[in-house]
């Protein structure tokens, strides 16, 4: 073969080389920790786009509560379907466990389908986001675990609940409890967890300290994922324990939010 | 932090290094006439030991490694070491060591694998007299945090399936030429597509998940000692 064969060899790869370097196809690991910019602090992104809205003051609205996507693709794209054609609802929140391993190309496949919703979404972390590097691509990726924001005179309280996958004793149980308070006559003041304080996560002493708490700061309704079916129940005493479903159940829980009582609604699509 | 953009530089003015190398010696095609270099020349060189009324002849050579890798990407490290042997011409491992931090390929989070890459190499001839198509298996060891092979004591059993170990099945291709060098008499430029398992059977199971979603490129080149 001559020389030229050669060259001809050599080019051909180079070609190949730079037409197979689009970032999808490039890995480093399954573990990385490297956050597309569209892709990063998307809770933050997302409250600012209901800024506007955020600071008026009360008025009825209705807001859509999904969960546990794992790896339920097709039928998380079927929800977000259902979702985008509806038109009553300010936003979405979703209680946790968007992955099933906490990859990385899990993580962008979850964002990828999530932003297809027309109106702003709260991605909370759940338990199987918290393995390997996850903890450190969702706050990369979504923001701080614990967080709260005010939407129309109400408080929505996001609190990351898990324990064992990151190996520590309890969750910042002193955060939620300066974060519960209502310290500004708020309507309603609502937390969000991805696990339900009766999970196996939680020892005795902190499933009684949830529990207590919700009581101490009169909160009625407390949401929770983690269970993939729906449930509205008081399972201790006063306080209602919401569960929301996974996209496999074909179900969207809305949640009405009026003057004087907080109305929840699990539609089947 | 590298990024991708330098990456191919790096690759393509590497690639004309290599290409200047082959092309200034491709005039001289007999590499017999190069002495081997000592460390090689003692490798090569037959000992005999015996044992009671058996002689023994060994040479130290089938204990080094035959091929030496170094990869760009893949799914094993930013940037990953190898070294591999020929057991057979068709079965080739290798065993990798790759690298993944902040400054050494912009992970948040440092990454360590060790993965074991076994090679089988479909044809006895190159195709156009360069070309040998190879598929196989790697079994990836990542070490970050919070992977493990057995699961804490907290857990309840079969809680999670373990996340150190992937394995991932992969085609490729490399390119080998001649190389007149008193270590090396071969090169190879090499380019394979694996899919992981844990993205495998997404594209198995649900139909969001596309095929050409699951694969990861890598890039790399061997040295072949003589």
């Amino acid at each position: 073969m001559s020389p030229n064969s050669y060259i001809k060899l050599v080019i051909t790869l180079i070609v190949l080389t730079l037409i197979s370097s689009c970032e999808e196809i490039i890995e480093y690991s399954p573990y990385e920790n490297i956050v597309e910019s569209k892709w990063k602090k998307q809770n933050l992104k997302n409250y600012n786009r209901l800024l506007q809205e955020a600071n008026q003051s009360f008025e009825p609205f209705r807001i859509g509560l999904i969960s546990d996507s794992h790896t339920y693709y097709d039928e998380f794209e079927k929800q977000v379907k259902y979702i985008n054609s509806r038109n009553d609802l300010d936003f979405i929140v979703h209680l946790g466990d968007l992955t099933l391993s906490a990859n990385a190309r899990e993580f962008e496949w979850y964002s990828e389908i999530m932003n297809r919703i027309k109106v702003p979404v709260f991605t909370l972390i759940g338990n199987h986001d918290c393995l390997a590097n996850g903890y450190d691509i969702y706050v990369e990726m979504f923001g701080e675990s614990n967080f709260f924001f005010e939407y129309k005179d109400i408080k929505f309280v996001m609190f990351d609940d898990v324990v064992w996958e990151k190996q520590i004793q309890d969750p910042d149980f002193d955060w939620l409890k300066n974060v519960i308070v209502n310290d500004k006559n708020y309507r309603y003041v609502l937390p969000f967890a991805h696990i339900p304080p009766w999970d196996p996560q939680f020892s005795y002493g902190n499933e009684y300290l949830y529990n207590q708490l919700m009581l101490d700061n009169k909160i009625d309704i407390s949401v929770h994922g983690h269970g993939h079916s729906y449930g509205y129940t008081q399972h201790y005493d006063d306080v209602h324990y919401l569960s929301i479903p996974a996209p496999i159940r074909n179900e969207l829980v809305i949640m009405d939010f009026q003057a004087d009582t907080i109305n929840v609604e699990s539609i089947e699509y | 932090m590298i990024s991708v953009n330098k990456i191919k530089a790096i690759l393509i003015v590497g690639m004309l290094l290599v290409f200047r190398v082959i092309y200034g010696q491709s005039e001289v095609s007999d590499t017999t006439n190069i002495e081997l270099p000592k460390p090689l020349k003692s490798a090569y060189k037959s000992r005999t030991m015996v044992i009671k009324t058996d002689t023994v002849t060994y040479r130290h050579r089938w204990i080094i490694p035959g091929q030496y890798k170094v990869q760009y990407a893949g799914s094993i490290g930013f940037m990953s070491i190898g070294f591999g042997y020929a057991i057979t011409p068709t079965y080739q491992p290798a065993l990798y060591f790759g690298y993944l931090s902040e400054a050494f390929g912009g992970s948040k989070n440092t990454v360590v694998t060790i993965s074991l890459k076994n090679s089988f190499y479909l044809i006895k001839e190159p195709l156009f007299n360069y070309f040998n198509p190879y598929v196989g298996f790697s079994i990836n060891w990542g070490n970050t945090q919070n992977t493990f092979k057995k699961l804490p004591d907290y857990y309840p059993d079969k809680y999670y399936f373990q996340n150190k170990i992937h394995l991932a099945p992969f085609v490729g291709g490399e390119i080998k030429f001649d190389l007149n060098n008193r270590y090396f008499n071969g090169f190879g430029v090499y380019t394979e597509f694996s899919a992981l398992d844990a993205y495998l059977l997404e594209a198995i199971r649900t139909k969001y998940v596309k095929p050409y979603m699951v694969l990861s490129v890598a890039f790399g080149v061997t040295f072949y000692l003589r």
